[in-house]
């Protein structure tokens, strides 16, 4: 456990010892401020309406499908292409403790997004208005669940490579194959139980209960087990480099 | 350390096993807690509770000993009115979280949102499976399915606008509930047409078929009773309908009438100008103080005054708010028209025996067409008074439980009479779509099925910023500028120091 926190400990100073660390906050803190207030004025004020918008709208998609591979390209890939890769896993630390720092890493920064979000309440409530802190407690919860699959799924496909810009696209890839794989289900729409399977494995389905309030244990060991399965692919990649 | 092409071999297929053991796992874990749903591990984290079923829909959707599918369809942008198509959307929204909620309570209950225009296949597979009509591709309404029977529902049931502040009032859970309990019933409503005087016929495509297929829809049996043959009313009917007769009731068959109604049975009559009343208009004048006039060449109109139709009335906003046959009208969230063609005048003897239901519009009508109502010079004594301003009553509805309309007795059923037949028939339930819902509201009243609201709507907390402009401009620099900046100077401090 001490060598998972050295590696997490290592990753956000990495992130914070290059430009990535600032570049990526400021951005996503400009975009997803300026939507928060446009949505407030767009709806004469509907708190409710803006932070389900800001945690759940179509910019937090694009944004968080820009982010993810953004965060995750150079995890694996980079140490990989430097060679310090080599120096990690012939150091005394498991394949899957090197997993889980990185992972972990990537989120906590992820996590650090979203900082400004108890400042955005505070104006709210400084305002006048009194968001409903439980709905966003849950809606919060979401976005973390589904930004760590995320990150789990790009870190994975870091571990394939050495190329980051190539990485970075398998993810990209990735993340839509994963956000659309329910689809697939499409294909057999007269059976009832394929289909229901499908929307079970739409979290674009799941995560519309996070937004509305409700968090619920199935979408909870969903995304869970889906993150684990991503980790579990990474170690077994990052393993495969010793007998290939 | 060399590795040899064998342990390769061996580690590559060990790899592989792994895999797929833990992707068995991925997949049974997912199952198994998606096929079990455990109580507490799901939360509504809402303030005011609002995604919470209430006791009494939970307690009946666990109890549920059939299958049960809840299905919703919705087509977005299907070229509505933006108005609509924000309330739909709405609705929507709140119906398929209601449905989760629902689907969460049982396992017999299956819940299924379709968009048939992005998925017709599944949307056909549904119909099919359900045994409903492809016309109902393009609509959005959830259906519930149980026992072969199907209940569906329109949007504009789960919600009405509450015009006070222009917001949705959803009343989705009351309706499931209510939708629920009458599919799983043991025994099905049957609704018995009369027949044997040239009635309105429910198998007629463009006689009463449409109203029958309504009813369907709504879960309900269809029987037929023919009292001139000597069969007698079945015991299991829920109401009786007389719907248009073209030849006079006799006198044996409104004693059978008389006697089904004093022993709870439950009447709808549709008795239009064409239909001849003598025994009938003696009849319901001495029970219901209701005076069926024959002078309902008044309402023609030979002067070609009236647009288009000279023969329809049409009723748009005189909806009884307070009856729950009319209210769901009179709160929809749009304008509806119903039209009631040849109509019979009625008029109201006694007052507080009946309830009036909709009345005719003549103020909706430009000043110009009001003349035309009246073919000829009324005398005095025919006017109703008011009229001009009130209109006249299209429908009224018994209800033997209020005090002042027990006249036939505490056993009595209730009655509903509407002054038209036609309004009906396929040609006009089919064009305008409030004649067919106040049709089934009046049969859901008289069988006892609408008993006002059971489940409340939550009362949902608005939360809504009224800012000024100094107000947005703190909010401004507040969530788009502070935090921005605060990083940008981190940054730079950073570098700098690390360049040092």
């Amino acid at each position: 456990m001490r060598n998972v926190l050295t590696l997490v400990v290592r990753e956000m100073g990495a992130y914070f010892r290059s430009p990535i660390g600032y570049s990526v906050p400021i951005l996503f803190w400009v975009l997803a401020g300026l939507r928060f207030y446009l949505d407030l004025e767009w709806t004469q004020g509907d708190v409710e309406a803006a932070l389900a918008q800001l945690m759940g709208g179509v910019h937090f998609w694009l944004l968080t499908f820009l982010i993810v591979p953004a965060l995750t390209m150079r995890l694996l890939a980079e140490e990989r292409r430097s060679g310090t890769l080599e120096m990690l896993l012939t150091a005394p630390v498991e394949d899957w403790e090197v997993v889980a720092g990185k992972f972990l890493g990537a989120w906590l920064f992820y996590a650090f997004l979203w900082v400004p979000l108890p400042l955005y309440l505070a104006a709210v409530i400084f305002l006048g208005g009194s968001p409903d802190l439980g709905a966003v407690a849950a809606n919060f919860l979401g976005v973390l669940l589904v930004g760590a699959l995320f990150l789990a799924v790009g870190l994975f496909c870091s571990s394939l490579t050495s190329n980051q810009i190539i990485a970075a696209l398998m993810c990209a890839v990735g993340l839509l194959v994963v956000s659309f794989l329910p689809e697939v289900a499409r294909l057999f729409p007269r059976i009832l139980w394929i289909q229901i399977a499908g929307d079970q494995l739409s979290f674009f389905h799941h995560f519309d209960e996070f937004r509305s309030g409700v968090v619920d244990g199935r979408p909870v060991v969903y995304i869970l087990t889906l993150i684990g399965l991503a980790l579990f692919l990474t170690a077994r990649s990052l393993e495969a480099r010793k007998w290939r | 350390m060399a590795v040899t092409a064998a342990a390769r071999l061996r580690l590559r297929l060990g790899v592989a096993v792994q895999i797929l053991l833990v992707l068995a796992l991925v997949a049974g874990t997912n199952a198994l807690v998606a096929r079990n749903p455990v109580p507490g591990l799901r939360g509504d984290w809402t303030e005011d509770s609002r995604h919470t079923l209430h006791p009494d829909t939970a307690a009946l959707l666990e109890g549920v000993k059939d299958p049960v599918e809840l299905v919703l369809f919705h087509t977005p942008l299907a070229g509505r009115h933006p108005d609509r198509e924000a309330f739909d959307a709405e609705v929507f929204v709140k119906t398929d979280l209601l449905l989760r909620e629902a689907g969460y309570r049982s396992r017999r209950i299956t819940t299924e949102t379709i968009h048939p225009a992005t998925n017709p296949d599944r949307a056909q597979a549904a119909l099919a499976r359900t045994g409903l009509e492809d016309s109902a591709m393009g609509g959005n309404f959830l259906l519930v399915h149980a026992r072969g029977r199907n209940i569906q529902i329109g949007f504009s049931q789960l919600g009405s606008l509450d015009p006070a502040t222009g917001q949705i009032r959803y009343h989705g859970e009351d309706v499931l509930y209510k939708a629920v309990a009458e599919v799983t019933r043991r025994e099905v409503r049957m609704v018995t047409f009369l027949e044997g005087h040239g009635e309105l016929d429910p198998t007629e495509a463009d006689d009463g078929l449409a109203l029958a297929t309504l009813l369907n829809r709504e879960a309900y049996r269809i029987g037929r009773v023919d009292l001139a043959r000597g069969q007698t009313i079945p015991p299991e009917t829920s109401v009786l309908v007389v719907a248009r007769p073209l030849q006079e009731l006799g006198r044996e068959a409104i004693a059978a009438l008389d006697d089904y109604h004093r022993r709870g049975g439950n009447l709808l009559l549709l008795i239009g100008a064409r239909t001849p009343a003598a025994n009938l208009r003696h009849y319901l004048e001495t029970q219901f103080k209701l005076a069926l006039r024959d002078e309902h060449e008044m309402l023609h109109d030979p002067k070609g005054t009236l647009p288009r139709y000279p023969e329809w009335i049409v009723a748009e906003r005189n909806f009884n708010a307070d009856h729950p046959i009319t209210r769901p009208l009179a709160r929809a969230e749009q304008k509806l028209t119903v039209v009631l063609p040849r109509v019979r005048p009625l008029t109201l003897t006694a007052p507080g025996v009946c309830t009036s239901l909709l009345a005719s519009n003549p103020g909706s009508w430009p000043d110009r067409y009001r003349p035309g109502y009246y073919a000829r010079q009324l005398e005095e004594d025919e006017k109703v008074p008011g009229y001009e301003l009130q209109g006249f009553p299209m429908a009224v509805a018994v209800d033997p439980r209020l005090p002042s309309q027990r006249l036939s007795g505490d056993q009595a059923g209730r009655v509903v009479l509407f002054c038209s037949g036609e309004f009906a028939s396929s040609q006009f339930v089919n064009t305008f779509p409030a004649n067919g819902a106040l049709l089934v509201n009046a049969v859901h009243w008289l069988s006892g099925k609408d008993a006002g609201e059971r489940i409340a709507p939550v009362a949902i907390r608005q939360v809504r910023l009224a800012m000024t402009d100094p107000d947005r401009r703190l909010l401004f620099w507040a969530v788009v500028v502070l935090p921005a900046a605060v990083m940008l100077l981190l940054g730079v401090l950073v570098f700098w120091l690390r360049r040092g």
